[in-house]
């Protein structure tokens, strides 16, 4: 599931992510081509530099936190009317990814729909 | 007999073992030659006690448990053989290098190892050998001994240990008589020690954990910090609900007190680098990569040595970083590369050195974050400064509840008020509250608590919570000192303190040139990070503790209230049911004005004063009325606006027929409380003085006697009183100017006002106070007043227009959003870029969530669309296309354009009808912007033809850029 | 409006420049990119081909102009002055005779041109070179 959150930011929760090869071959890129560099820096950006809200809160905050959900409330990490869903989410995906797209991919809808098809998953709305 | 049946059984019969120097001994020691405090004899039956037990509990197999093999190695045996075997520069192995198999115990120096077992079987000691001589460790080390705790002690073969021998052969001079040490060899090296030896072996024996003076710290600290927050919750200090989580005090918090398990989460921030990228770059430029952090070189073995070095690999690596981005500062888009760069780069370096300029910029920024950080996992004492009632107890109460305490840190949570309450020092109250005399000195208590935290990896912290709170300020800076010294001689021993930032500079502002000094982390607390929706969840809070219903409240009063945690307090305070007798009715507040808060809260104060009184058996007949308790407290403000000295009011000052009315406000701690403070001249005894809890409280009180006693009595006193600083005496604070001016502006006060108002006070205050005065009591003189302020277009011109900004002329008809856009829309792009831009700056603070731009359009998003009224609220999107132009580079995609664009789906006539009216502005620089959203917005216009003839009309006096827009607007919006 | 790796922002467009054999056809184009016509990114790459073509006002044909104009008479409204990389392309292409695009993509126009103008890219294969490197600010 994908969700875009505001400008620029999206919100993607993954049931087994792609590894960076399987990613790439999904975006059809041929090697050392210029959509493959872009594409690479995009998984990598993803999964590499971005926090993952799962690992993130069992290493760090679960024993503060007692709810996964109490953890993305006290740091804001998802949007208000996303925050009831908090629990059920973390019961449901593997990983959870917030993630600036600012430079990474252009904001549109169509913007969207490309994260939404080389990630496969199924954008939402708020 | 074997000797080690022989300890058996002079062990079960508590009498010295069958060797024969152990029984001269003892007998020396039961003639009663003493070995310093202690005969040799008791020494040695203690020794005996305690590894028979530590026998026992090997057999038993209970090594699994309180006695894991970590813990007897670093507790006990590390220790004992250090003295035993003569090597005092024996470690743990594992502490000097990560995975030292086949040795437990190194002492380089001496080229000496050994290996700790509890098993009897050979099979341990020849499997130790051959892995020890394979891996060639014998190139480092000389000795290798093996130190057998098994009971009975084994008896080996001699082909075995001709067999060790013969593994050892030309390597390892090993000779198994001298080097298997069974618990009987370990008697005898022992009883052949010097007599101060002995003793020393003994002592550390009876403290470790097998041993009679062992010091239970778990049992000792349990639950002392958790009492500590009930109280503070009971006292209503700690109010759970209201704390809100912001800026990174307690992100900061958390890496210092728990640094082994946020030192990982450094090192994670270390891997989501985007450093290959910027390689990627220069390596395409041709020029040299930067160093990459590599994760595997900070790892440690759980040892707080090991964490500190490991965490020093990593400052090393990044210093290391920072020089090769240092040498690519000087990058200019334009400018030749650096000689280094190689001639392949020169085309790609020549059309992205611009590129390489940002990412140096940005890795900087990194770089220092990621050493503020690591200054924090290597502070020891963590000191959190901040104005009053901001909400230091409240984060420090939350730390502990449900961090410290949910992940086990032994810890202790102490009061400044508490100590001031206690006549020991500060070293002596800590070890005796926790260790009553089992612990003779503090150094021992350090040492207890501080193994018993390394242990556990974790530190053991030491919470004092508001130090200013401390009743002698002098004396306890000087023992807080101290038992910081003492303290970080231990490395887990950590200490965070609390205080309020005005009493830190000026009582302990020498713990910043302390020789501890460089262990020292001082965040000064800022509650104006808070975020809207942050604020509003504290005052949800605090509403919900006092028992207010928000109803009773009007949003903007609360939004007021969310601004300044003291007066949400004291206003909660005064007005909640929670602090007011049954069957009381809060009013309905439809404004906030601080005057009348504090008014209040005194009332309130002083009749829960004379209830608490009324309470107390046994007083005289004469009961205290609040008129009485008044009585007292205008004493002493007298006091201190007759002496110009704003503190330290001497006992005397109170007459004694006032002496009961004075303990029921000293016992209610709540306006007034007692300091004892120290003859300056060291000499003679200490007398007691007066202050006030808050001085804001306090500027208030002396604001309402300078009018009512001082100007009374002729305008010159007043005057001589004001000017009375420049001539030496104590200066009378902003906050006494901040409460003449507010009184100076109620009705009843006109005669006051009138010469006030002349005096460069009064206009000093004006700009910020004038808008905490009721409307109702404002003029037109006061618009124009103010308007001629924002005219100025300096510092206080923006502060003032921030005030205005939130101000709608529905709710406030003189002082509002339109007299600011009536005065920026009057002038030129000039006047705008210096008095709007500033205030909504698009520079992001790294702290901040969100830029001011959005956090004013998520305020609009939250407050206005909701409840939309064209009528009322059409003037803020008047103010929007001021906006427009603000971004961090010209290129007309500014927060503001996403904010309006946002907007115009739910309100696109008010959004539409700001954007047409804003081009009637005499600024220009917004125009571009705005005729670029006219022509997103073509099928939402009302009356195209019309604005289209606007924008024809406009194409002539247009700037380029503006052109442009107006160009694209003609070209898409249909021809009439 | 260029962020990568979250950092600056600061430029408002990039320039291009794009030697082809014939005409800039959009199957040429997502060859050098990098994709086929099945790939999820062809709207993308699409639409900066497109962008490319209609921000490209004055292609210049060195099949069919006067060969005696000087180079650089021919780019006088590129933005900042030709790198000597560059000019050795162009002098490669006017002696083959192929055609060069040039122009900017600007932040000011579509989402897909705007977030090229945060990246900065060269690729080139035996039919095609692309250079979208240089950003103007």
């Amino acid at each position: 599931m994908i969700i875009a959150t505001a400008m620029n930011a999206y919100l993607l929760f993954f049931k087994q992510p792609p590894s960076r090869a399987e990613f790439l071959r999904r975006t059809r890129a041929r090697p050392d081509t210029y959509a493959a560099e872009l594409m690479g820096d995009l998984h990598d950006e993803v999964f590499r530099n971005c926090v993952e809200l799962r690992r993130e809160y069992q290493r760090y905050y679960a024993v503060e936190y007692p709810r996964f959900s109490d953890f993305t409330a006290n740091f804001r990490y998802f949007p208000e009317q996303l925050q009831p869903k908090a629990d059920a989410y973390f019961a449901r995906y593997k990983v959870i990814i917030p993630f600036g797209s600012h430079g990474w991919i252009y904001q549109d809808e169509e913007g969207l729909r490309l994260l939404a098809k080389v990630f496969r998953l199924t954008p939402k709305s708020l | 007999m074997r000797p080690s049946e022989l300890a058996r059984v002079a062990w079960r019969n508590h009498r010295p073992p069958g060797l024969t120097r152990i029984w001269q001994l003892a007998r020396v020691g039961l003639l009663g030659v003493k070995l310093g405090a202690m005969t040799r004899s008791q020494a040695l039956a203690d020794i005996r006690q305690a590894l028979a037990r530590l026998c026992t509990e090997i057999r038993l197999d209970n090594a699994a448990g309180y006695l894991s093999q970590n813990k007897l190695l670093e507790n006990l045996i590390l220790p004992v053989l250090r003295v035993v075997l003569n090597a005092p520069g024996l470690q743990n192995a594992n502490a000097v290098t990560i995975n030292q198999a086949h040795i437990d115990l190194v002492d380089a120096k001496q080229k000496l190892a050994v290996q700790v077992t509890t098993t009897r079987e050979a099979s341990k000691i020849t499997g130790t050998l051959k892995g020890f001589i394979e891996a060639k460790k014998h190139r480092n080390i000389r000795t290798l001994k093996f130190v057998v705790f098994a009971d009975p002690s084994p008896n080996y073969r001699s082909a075995t240990t001709a067999g060790w021998k013969r593994i050892c052969r030309g390597k390892l001079a090993f000779l198994p008589a001298q080097d298997v040490i069974d618990l009987d060899g370990l008697f005898r090296l022992i009883d052949n020690l010097s007599h101060a030896k002995l003793v020393k072996v003994r002592n550390i024996i009876a403290q470790s954990v097998v041993g009679t003076e062992y010091i239970d710290v778990a049992a000792a600290i349990a639950g002392q910090a958790g009492r500590q927050v009930e109280d503070e919750k009971a006292s209503g200090k700690y109010i759970p609900d209201v704390f809100v989580e912001t800026s990174s005090a307690k992100s900061q918090a958390r890496l210092f007190l728990h640094p082994f398990l946020f030192f990982e989460r450094i090192l994670d921030r270390c891997d989501r680098r985007r450093l290959p990228l910027l390689n990627r770059l220069l390596q395409r430029c041709g020029l040299a990569p930067i160093p990459m952090p590599d994760r595997t070189r900070y790892g440690h073995d759980g040892t707080w040595a090991a964490l500190m070095a490991a965490a020093d690999r990593l400052a090393t690596d990044l210093t290391a970083i920072e020089m090769t981005v240092a040498a690519y500062a000087a990058i200019e888009h334009g400018k030749p590369p650096p000689t280094t760069a190689k001639p392949e780069g020169r085309h790609y370096y020549a059309e992205n050195a611009y590129r390489i300029k940002n990412w140096v910029d940005a890795t900087n920024e990194w770089i220092g974050e990621m050493r503020e950080e690591l200054k924090i996992l290597r502070s020891r004492v963590f000191i959190l400064t901040g104005k009053a009632g901001q909400g230091k107890t409240n984060l420090v109460c939350d730390l502990v509840e449900r961090f410290v305490l949910r992940h086990g840190i032994p810890c202790v949570y102490f009061t400044g008020l508490q100590l001031g309450r206690v006549s020991a020092d500060l070293p002596d109250h800590i070890r005796k509250t926790l260790f009553k005399d089992k612990v003779p000195a503090f150094e021992d208590a350090v040492r207890f608590l501080g193994d018993h935290a390394a242990e556990r990896k974790q530190p053991f912290v030491i919470f004092i919570e508001g130090l200013n709170e401390h009743t002698r300020l002098a004396e306890f800076s000087g023992q807080l000192e101290e038992l910081i010294k003492a303290a970080v001689r231990h490395p887990s021993i950590r200490l965070f303190l609390t205080c309020r930032s005005e009493y830190f500079e000026q009582r302990f502002g020498t713990l910043r040139h302390a020789p501890f000094a460089s262990d020292l982390h001082v965040l000064e607390s800022a509650e104006q990070r808070m975020g809207e929706d942050e604020r509003a969840r504290m005052v949800t809070g605090y509403f919900k503790f006092f028992g207010i219903n928000p109803a009773h409240v009007a949003d903007h009063a609360a939004a007021a209230l969310g601004k300044d945690t003291l007066l949400l307090r004291f206003f909660c305070e005064a007005y909640g049911p929670l602090r007011n007798p049954a069957g009381y009715q809060m009013p309905q507040i439809t404004h906030i004005y601080r005057a009348q808060i504090f008014d209040f809260y005194l009332k309130t104060k002083l009749r829960f004063a004379v209830a608490a009184r009324n309470r107390l058996p046994g007083l005289p007949t004469v009961r205290g009325t609040e008129a009485n308790l008044f009585e007292v407290i205008k004493l002493i403000v007298g006091h201190m606006v007759n002496h110009r000295k704003f503190a330290d009011v001497p006992l005397s000052a109170i007459p004694a027929d006032k002496e009961t009315d004075l303990h029921v406000l000293l016992g209610e701690d709540i306006v007034i409380r007692r300091d004892p403070v120290n003859n300056p001249t060291h000499l003679g005894p200490t007398r007691d003085v007066l202050n006030f809890t808050y001085d804001e409280f306090r500027d208030f009180l002396i604001a309402r006697y300078l009018i009512d006693h001082v100007y009374s009595q002729g305008q010159q006193a007043f005057l001589d009183f004001l000017a009375a600083g420049a001539n030496g005496a104590e200066n009378i604070s902003e906050g006494v100017k901040r409460f003449l001016f507010y009184w100076s502006r109620a009705p009843e006060n006109a005669a006051f006002w009138q010469f006030y108002s002349t005096q460069q006070a009064y206009a000093e205050s004006y700009p910020e106070e004038i808008f905490s005065i009721d409307e109702a009591h404002l003029d037109a003189n006061d618009r124009q007043q103010v308007r001629q302020i924002v005219e100025v277009g300096d510092k206080t011109a923006c502060r003032v227009a921030r005030r205005l900004i939130p101000r709608l002329p529905s709710r406030y008809p003189l002082l509002n959003l339109e007299l600011l856009i009536e005065t920026v829309a009057a002038r030129d792009d000039a006047f705008h870029a210096i008095l709007i831009e500033p205030i909504f700056s698009p520079i992001y603070d790294r702290l901040e969530r969100q830029s001011a731009v959005e956090a004013f359009c998520e305020s609009i998003e939250k407050r206005i669309l909701p409840q939309l009224n064209p009528a009322t609220h059409q003037v803020i999107f008047d103010f929007l296309p001021m906006l427009l132009p603000i971004e961090p580079k010209p290129g007309l995609e500014s927060p503001g354009m996403s904010a309006i664009r946002m907007f115009v789906a739910t309100a696109p006539a008010v959004c539409i009808n700001g954007l047409l009216r804003s081009l009637q502005y005499g600024i220009t620089r917004h125009r571009p912007y705005v005729w670029r959203l006219l022509t997103e917005f073509i099928p939402q216009l009302l009356d195209p033809a019309a604005t289209r003839t606007m924008a024809a009309a406009a194409l002539g006096t247009a700037t380029t850029a503006t052109a442009l827009e107006i160009n694209r607007f003609l070209a898409r919006i249909p021809a009439p | 409006m260029k962020i990568r790796a979250g950092f600056v922002s600061n430029s408002s467009s990039t320039s291009f420049l794009v030697i082809a054999d014939g005409d800039l056809d959009l199957k040429g184009f997502l060859d050098l990119m990098g994709i086929d016509g099945k790939s999820p990114l062809v709207p993308l790459f699409s639409t900066l081909h497109e962008s490319i073509l209609e921000n490209s006002r004055h292609p210049v044909d060195f099949s069919q102009v006067d060969p005696n104009v000087p180079l650089k008479d021919w780019f006088t409204d590129l933005r900042n002055e030709l790198t000597p990389r560059m000019i050795v392309k162009l002098e490669d292409a006017r002696r083959r005779g192929l055609k060069v695009y040039h122009g900017q993509l600007s932040t000011e126009s579509n989402n897909v041109e705007c977030f090229f103008c945060t990246d900065s890219f060269e690729a080139e294969n035996d039919r095609l070179y692309i250079n979208a490197l240089e950003c103007s600010f």
